[in-house]
């Protein structure tokens, strides 16, 4: 069993991983004493166990997993489902995850969705607890999906969320998007801004409801009444068309935006009509959520708030263990962090 | 079933092999044999394992799959650097692929680029029985590593292929990088600097390779060119160095990324966007579009990538030979960064 160059198992009719009975036969015993061997178990003549287990080296074979855990009842995999959409906030905190769990000594299976529906996240959760994962994180919930987590509580999969509202899912753990979203607004506030519009994340999403309602928090406790706000799809694409409406409004002199992609858009558009970013004629400060790479890049370097992803990853699999364990679960909320850049700066002076 | 519910906090309940036996009535050893080997068990002993195991809450699960076909419709893939959007569209594409066919597709992100890294990510795969695995590891080394694997099952690479390669399914580098240099060259240019991703990247290395024939076919000098590591952060060091460079009025920057910085650098000197310099990047991110000046680039079909890499696995498990197929033809996305030459420049 050489280099397997592709002609060597071309020739095979189909290629196969070696079998216990292989082993079997080249170490010259029962298939009961290599399954005694393999699961680990004792009273085993001197010799035997070494002609096996050298038998299982030359051959390449590996126990069954499945197998093993019908015996073991461990897995020791957990599952991570996602959403593939590209978003860098939920796709940051889904390699963090995978990360964590793997250094906590998982094995980590990976889903990634094209939507968060009911039907897609039922088959996930299918297929997930078909590899007899211990337990699941699932990452930006939409309602429907925090429904369906709650669900497979009962069956006795733990159901870690991130980002979750803590008030639908047992068990969340992410950065405090409120708090989050009051430091952006509150910087905005600081600056003399009065007039700060929101751009806002679909609210399906429970980040973007939290941001929002962050934000509307942020207003009113400093006596400010929130002005209507507008709705993007967290791409640039979206940022861009909210920015040509909220060119076009002479009031507005700052604008919180969900997230840093919307934002770039956001100002592309604003910079295009016209209102410059921060200074200039009509100018508009623009904060942002999340501290992408390119944000200290942008043009101009974007203000924005920065999640600890890395943090999160850590605690979603610290959650995940004690709540497989039955202990109580650690502090589910990071804290944020406001990062100052040049797309800020106070309100310029319009002409009466 | 009482035994699906499980307690609180504690972990999932599957049935126990000693149950699957008192179910079906035969001995442990019995239910060990079905579960390994098949082939030593009356036919009408192992449907009544299987039949036990369905009834105990296996439905659709992996084991009984692996009983029933002695396939787990599984397929392993090992991705190193997902933080980038190559990579990670990459992976996506080739799971939806998978989903597409009704394979599974097993994704294991390598952390560092390492043989041990690499071993233990396929070892893992190996373990839930993948039937064939795919490699998206962009670096030099990791052909060779790969090869060392030793694997009785089909392995697939995509990134870092050349054409031709057997089991190999990629994008083509070298003539996205000409198709961009090109553009350039042919605006009126008379030669094109390079900001380059990281030498050990064969991808990097061959997006460099065509950036410098598209000067030797058209009989000039390749222009300056400049490390980069696909960061934003590199692009804008290096468009620093180029802002204060006189001769160059083109550059071809090795990622979109990397060009948000270069774009960002030239700002802050002064140097207009295309009017002094042109700037043509790698990836059409869908930030591109929006950048400042919107972003001429290079498109590449992951979708189509993943679609094939996971056809080559396929037919590789049926034991088929699928004819290898060209790299993927990417195509160039002008936009507003790109333009002719500034008058009387050098």
């Amino acid at each position: 069993m050489g280099y397997t160059a592709p002609l060597m198992w071309r020739k095979t009719i189909a290629a196969r991983n070696p079998v216990m009975a292989d082993v079997a036969r080249l170490a010259g015993v029962s298939h009961q004493t290599v399954s005694r061997v393999v699961n680990g178990q004792a009273n085993l003549r001197p010799g035997t166990r070494e002609r096996v287990e050298l038998a299982i080296r030359q051959l390449g074979y590996r126990p069954n997993s499945a197998a093993r855990a019908l015996v073991t009842r461990r897995s020791a995999t957990i599952g991570v489902i996602g959403s593939k959409s590209g978003y860098w906030g939920p796709s940051t905190v889904h390699r963090t995850i995978q990360a964590a769990g793997r250094e906590a000594g998982y094995f980590v299976s990976s889903v990634n969705l094209q939507s968060l529906t009911r039907g897609e996240l039922v088959d996930a959760i299918d297929h997930l607890r078909g590899q007899s994962v211990e337990g699941i994180v699932l990452i930006s919930a939409t309602d429907e999906a925090l429904e369906v987590a709650r669900a497979q509580e009962n069956l006795g999969v733990p159901v870690v969320v991130v980002e979750g509202d803590a008030a639908k899912a047992r068990w969340t753990v992410g950065v405090d998007q409120v708090a989050g979203a009051e430091l952006g607004t509150r910087h905005l506030i600081g600056l003399g801004h009065t007039d700060i519009l929101h751009l806002a994340g679909p609210p399906s999403w429970t980040e973007a409801r939290a941001r929002l309602l962050g934000w509307q928090t942020a207003m009113y406790a400093a006596g400010l009444r929130p002005a209507g706000h507008l709705v993007g799809d967290w791409s640039a694409a979206s940022g861009f068309a909210c920015g040509q409406e909220i060119a076009a409004r002479g009031d507005v002199t700052a604008v919180f935006c969900a997230n840093d992609q919307m934002a770039l858009g956001l100002m592309r558009a604003l910079t295009e009509a016209g209102r410059g970013v921060p200074n200039g004629a009509g100018g508009v400060s623009v904060v942002g959520f999340d501290d992408i790479p390119e944000a200290a890049y942008l043009i101009p370097p974007l203000t924005t708030v920065r999640q600890d992803f890395q943090a999160v990853g850590r605690r979603a699999i610290e959650i995940l263990q004690a709540a497989m364990a039955g202990e109580s679960t650690p502090e589910s909320l990071i804290r944020p962090e406001l990062v100052v850049r040049a797309s800020s700066a106070p309100p310029v002076e319009r002409n009466p | 079933m009482a035994e699906q519910v499980g307690r609180r906090g504690g972990p999932p309940r599957s049935p126990s092999m000693a149950q699957v036996a008192e179910r079906a009535g035969v001995s442990h050893q019995t239910v060990s044999r079905v579960l390994n080997d098949a082939s030593l068990v009356k036919e009408e002993t192992r449907a009544r394992v299987l039949a036990a195991i369905e009834v105990l809450g296996y439905r659709r699960n992996l084991a009984a799959r692996l009983l029933a076909t002695n396939r787990s419709r599984r397929i392993g893939m090992v991705s190193a650097h997902l933080a980038l959007h190559g990579p990670s569209m990459i992976a996506t594409a080739v799971q939806e692929a998978g989903h597409v066919e009704g394979y599974d597709v097993s994704l294991i992100g390598l952390p560092e680029l390492s043989a041990e890294a690499l071993h233990g990510a396929v070892d893992r795969l190996c373990d839930e029985a993948v039937e064939a695995i795919v490699v998206a590891v962009a670096h030099r080394e990791a052909a060779n590593m790969t090869r060392d694997l030793r694997l009785s099952i089909p392995v697939v690479t995509v990134e870092g292929v050349s054409a031709g390669q057997p089991l190999s399914a990629g994008i083509d580098q070298e003539l996205g990088a000409e198709l961009a240099t090109a553009h350039l060259l042919d605006l009126g240019h008379r030669h094109v600097a390079h900001v380059s991703g990281p030498r050990d990247w064969v991808e990097a290395a061959q997006r460099r390779t065509g950036w410098r024939r598209a000067h030797e076919e058209r009989g000039l000098l390749p222009g300056t060119e400049l490390d980069g590591d696909w960061s934003p952060g590199s692009g804008y060091r290096a468009g620093l160095m180029i802002a204060d460079d006189g001769d160059i009025t083109a550059v071809f920057a090795g990622n979109d990324s990397m060009a948000l910085g270069l774009l960002r650098a030239l700002h802050e000197r002064g140097r207009r966007v295309p009017d002094d310099i042109s700037v043509v990047g790698f990836d059409d991110l869908p930030e591109a579009a929006f950048y400042w000046p919107a972003l001429t680039t290079v498109a590449q079909d992951f979708s189509e990538l993943g679609r094939r890499a996971l056809s080559l696995a396929v037919a590789a498990i049926r034991g088929e030979q699928e004819a290898s197929l060209d790299l993927i033809v990417p195509n160039l996305q002008v936009r507003a960064s790109t333009g002719a030459p500034p008058p009387c420049s050098p």
